[in-house]
């Protein structure tokens, strides 16, 4: 920033006549008829108001602004028109990038002709959409609403979810063809200063050409980008953004973007839901346990069948190798084959799904999930065991909380689809320990991916793999080693306070 | 770039070498689930193979091969010689002996089931009062339904209920290496053509010596381990209840009233009281409720328990005292009085074959305490 000044007193381009600066402007805007130039007479001065049209909002401009300059009986100077124009937050400029890249964010420059600096006014027209609910975070209890593509409103979402001063949203611009402002969200008294460091560094030193969307940046400055496993999390639900922020992480917000990042975070933040925090603490541990099987059998199911029917019949327990063998006789691929198919048709479902139109969706799936389903069992490609396998893990990897995480499992399933019917069970045991040994040495903002588990802190075990009642969780994540630890004085949770009434 | 090409090596035998490993998708096997061992003329072996083919052509997926060798797995590549289907012993849950070859000693066709990693250490072992060939192609036949399963069913239900002595591969084996010890085996006989787990077969070491009845077969379970909710049937005297009976409830006029019920627990604890005189003690605890009597009797009444425990007391320990001079007499020990024997001598050497000399002079004392916990309502 201070650079960008000290350049801008090199470049200045004022004091000049107004054709000129008009003139100069339309070589940077050519073939861009949308600049509004207009030149006023008004006391024998000489006044120039420019802007672009579509990002102001012009109504503004003519009350507040246009009938206090010219209504005015006296003549203008900087000084007096910083003074006595009814809006707030005016500034001055000198050089034709400040007043180029102004004109784009949407402010209106007020030159005085022969006056040293130029005066420009943020009068923004943002388009924005209303709140809405959450689409792909859906939840059943708890707030409903979901960030949208606007910065300043989700900056007012993040304040009102914290009421504290404590809560700092650093500006950080970002981009060098398109500058995109980004927040640094964090509690100054509860986040550790370093996560903060590095993360604010990481942002600094990004020289990027523009970023696209929040999902863009967590891509540019993930620790490791070779990972199947995205390390930091992206959400679009307000409170899960500030819940996490209150617990001593860091968080990012971008313009235009409906979507906040979370960082440092776990492999288990994955599989944890809000919904967990509003439901009662049993069944929230429940929901949360159920999950984390889900995501062990999402991954591990299909290819333990390819595995077994291929290479180890003596482990079927006698029952399940009669039905198992009846179905599979039927079956003209090998297991391997026939696996990869079904998971292929279930991708495509999912994905065309996806990419239709709602009503046209729901019928996707009937038509999917009945129709092709037995019918690939009548035409004897595949085993119905199979099909509900398949369909059982697909399931499973729907209930992962974030969407990301969720694509991530069911990836992960074809390589080892792969290995479990080439190697056998020996293949996927390879898998699993090449995945567990990937997982150790992943870090999150630089803290290890796997914890509480990996480094082990006991302490830590009911904010990740289970819950505990309120008044047990007086702690905050210990592994991340917050500058305030304690959330309440765990003595005092313990009291009971109604008795003496 | 280095470390690139390492991944590389790595990964590309993967893909290339995978086509050496063997794959076995169960539709294109045979999978053996239980077998039958006999002996032909010359040593030759003869396995009669049930097994499992999943054959789109035909609904039945049961289907019974045999073949001969000279040894057990070349007996198998001779019975896949009439299958289209590879014959796989993976699943063998059941492995049954004819007469004759339990009479020469079983434990070298124990090794093939010992040496094969892919079957299980928990086959069940039996042993059939004809020739096991005989037993397995009549029992298919007459029960038209998978024999093998069939026979493993019996057995393992009787297991379940604490009926019989578990005879796994594991626990024959643990038997036989044992020297204090000798195994007990379920004897399969065929009853107009099906198969039914008619009595125990004692064996000396590997060598089938003479049969035992089904219900000393509790008592034998119950001297090796603790046995929980095994019905138990026993006839004990008429006399001293007679004043008790309720003769208008109860027609029949017998000598001796049956007795049906369930041990809840019953255990027993043994020490040894003279090692140089071979005296034992046996101290037997049953706990178990009454659910059938033969002849009515005024249960409510506590002298009548008492009374009635008394005779079953009396009963056991006579059953007890049977079953060990029978076992005396064919020289092996199913209990493992040997092994008691063995830690309590000096030195704690016990040679093979010597407890088989021993056993026979052992004298043991039945102590039994019976409890009626429950008997239900009555009328």
């Amino acid at each position: 920033m201070r650079k960008a000044r000290k350049k801008s007193n090199d470049n200045s381009i004022f004091p000049t006549n107004l054709e000129d600066l008009k003139r100069q402007l339309q070589t940077k805007f050519d073939h861009n008829s949308d600049l509004n130039y207009t030149i006023y007479q008004h006391q024998n001065q000489q006044l120039a108001v420019f802007y672009v049209t579509y990002l102001i909002d012009t109504n503004k401009v003519e009350a507040s602004l246009l009938k206090p300059l010219l209504d005015s009986k006296q003549s203008w100077d900087n000084t007096k028109l910083l003074n006595q124009i009814p809006l707030s937050s005016g500034k001055k400029a000198k050089t034709m990038d400040d007043i180029l890249k102004g004109i784009l964010m949407g402010e209106v420059f007020i030159y005085i002709e022969n006056e040293k600096e130029i005066v420009s006014y943020p009068l923004k027209k943002e388009e924005k959409r209303d709140l809405s609910k959450a689409e792909t975070e859906s939840l059943v209890l708890g707030p409903q609403v979901a960030f949208t593509e606007s910065l300043a409103t989700n900056m007012n979402l993040t304040r009102k979810g914290i009421l504290s001063n404590d809560l700092v949203l650093e500006k950080i611009i970002v981009g060098e063809q398109s500058p995109k402002e980004l927040r640094l969200a964090y509690l100054k008294s509860v986040a550790n200063q370093d996560d903060i460091n590095t993360m604010r560094q990481r942002l600094v030193e990004l020289e990027v050409d523009e970023i696209e969307d929040s999902s863009v940046l967590i891509q540019l400055i993930e620790d490791s980008s070779s990972s199947i496993f995205p390390q930091f999390y992206e959400t679009e639900l307000p409170d899960r953004f500030s819940y996490s922020i209150s617990k001593g992480r860091v968080g990012v917000l971008v313009e235009n973007s409906p979507t906040g990042i979370i960082a440092p975070i776990t492999l288990f933040s994955f599989l944890e839901s809000t919904e967990d925090l509003y439901m009662r603490w049993n069944i929230g541990s429940f929901f949360r346990i159920l999950r984390f099987i889900a995501m062990v059998i999402s991954v591990l199911l299909t290819p333990m069948y390819v595995a077994v029917v291929t290479y180890h019949y003596e482990i079927i327990p006698m029952p399940l190798l009669i039905t198992l063998g009846q179905s599979r006789a039927n079956v003209p691929f090998p297991p391997i084959f026939e696996a990869m198919l079904l998971e292929l048709l279930i991708e495509l479902l999912r994905e065309a799904g996806a990419r239709l139109p709602t009503k046209v969706g729901q019928t996707m799936g009937i038509v999917g999930g009945v129709v092709v389903g037995t019918a690939a069992v009548q035409a004897g490609l595949t085993s119905n065991t199979l099909i509900i396998l398949v369909t059982l893990s697909a399931l499973a990897s729907f209930t992962a909380p974030s969407y990301l995480m969720g694509t991530t499992i069911r990836v992960l399933r074809f390589p080892m689809i792969i290995l479990g019917g080439v190697l056998g069970l020996i293949g996927i045991m390879f898998g699993i320990c090449f995945l567990i040994i990937h997982l150790l040495k992943l870090t999150s903002l630089g803290r290890p991916y796997l914890s509480p588990v990996y480094p082990f802190n006991w302490q830590d075990l009911n904010k990740t793999l289970f819950r505990l009642p309120y008044n047990m969780q007086t702690k905050r994540f210990v592994s991340f080693r917050l500058r305030d630890l304690y959330r309440f004085d765990k003595d005092k949770a313990r009291k009971k306070k109604d008795i003496d009434e | 770039m280095k470390n690139k090409l390492i991944m590389l090596l790595c990964f590309i035998p993967i893909l290339l070498l995978s086509g050496c490993l063997e794959t076995k998708p169960i539709e294109r096997l045979a999978i053996i689930n239980a077998r039958g061992i006999d002996l032909l003329a010359e040593g030759l072996i003869d396995t009669t193979l049930v097994m499992f083919q999943f054959d789109t052509q035909s609904p039945d997926i049961s289907k019974i091969a045999s073949g001969s060798g000279k040894t057990i797995k070349e007996a198998r590549y001779d019975a896949n010689t009439k299958t289209s289907f590879t014959l796989t012993p993976g699943q063998i849950r059941l492995e049954l002996y004819g007469k004759d070859v339990a009479e020469k000693g079983i434990i070298s066709y124990l090794n093939t089931l010992v040496r094969d990693a892919r079957t299980s250490d928990r086959v069940l072992l039996a042993i059939t009062d004809s020739s096991a060939k005989e037993i397995i192609t009549q029992g298919q036949q007459a029960t038209n339904i998978n024999v093998g399963l069939f026979m493993s069913g019996l057995i393992k239900q009787k297991i379940e209920n604490d009926s019989i002595p578990k005879p796994e591969l594991y626990d024959f084996t643990h038997a036989f290496f044992e020297k204090g010890q000798d195994p007990v085996l379920p004897l399969i006989s065929s009853a107009e053509g099906t198969p039914a787990l008619s009595s125990m077969a004692m064996f000396k070491d590997d060598v089938y010596v003479g049969k035992l009845s089904l219900d000393q077969a509790i008592l034998i379970n119950m001297f090796l381990k603790t046995i929980h909710s095994t019905p138990f049937d026993i006839g004990v005297d008429a006399k001293p209840l007679e004043k008790y009976l309720q003769n208008f409830l109860s027609g029949q006029d017998n000598e001796t009233i049956q007795l049906n019920g369930k041990v809840i627990k019953g255990r027993t604890n043994t020490k040894i009281v003279d090692p140089k005189q071979l005296k034992f003690q046996t101290d037997v605890t049953i706990q178990m409720n009454l659910l059938e009597l033969s002849r009515e009797l005024d249960l409510a009444n506590e002298e009548v328990t008492s009374t009635l425990e008394e005779q079953i007391e009396k009963q056991v320990k006579k059953q007890y005292e049977e079953l060990l001079t029978q076992t005396q007499k064919m020289k092996a020990d199913p209990f493992g009085y040997g092994e008691i024997y063995r830690i309590n001598k000096n030195n704690g050497e016990l040679k093979r074959d010597q407890w088989h000399e021993l056993y026979p002079e052992i004298d043991v004392d039945y102590k039994v305490d019976v409890k009626i916990v429950e008997y239900g309502t009555i009328r």
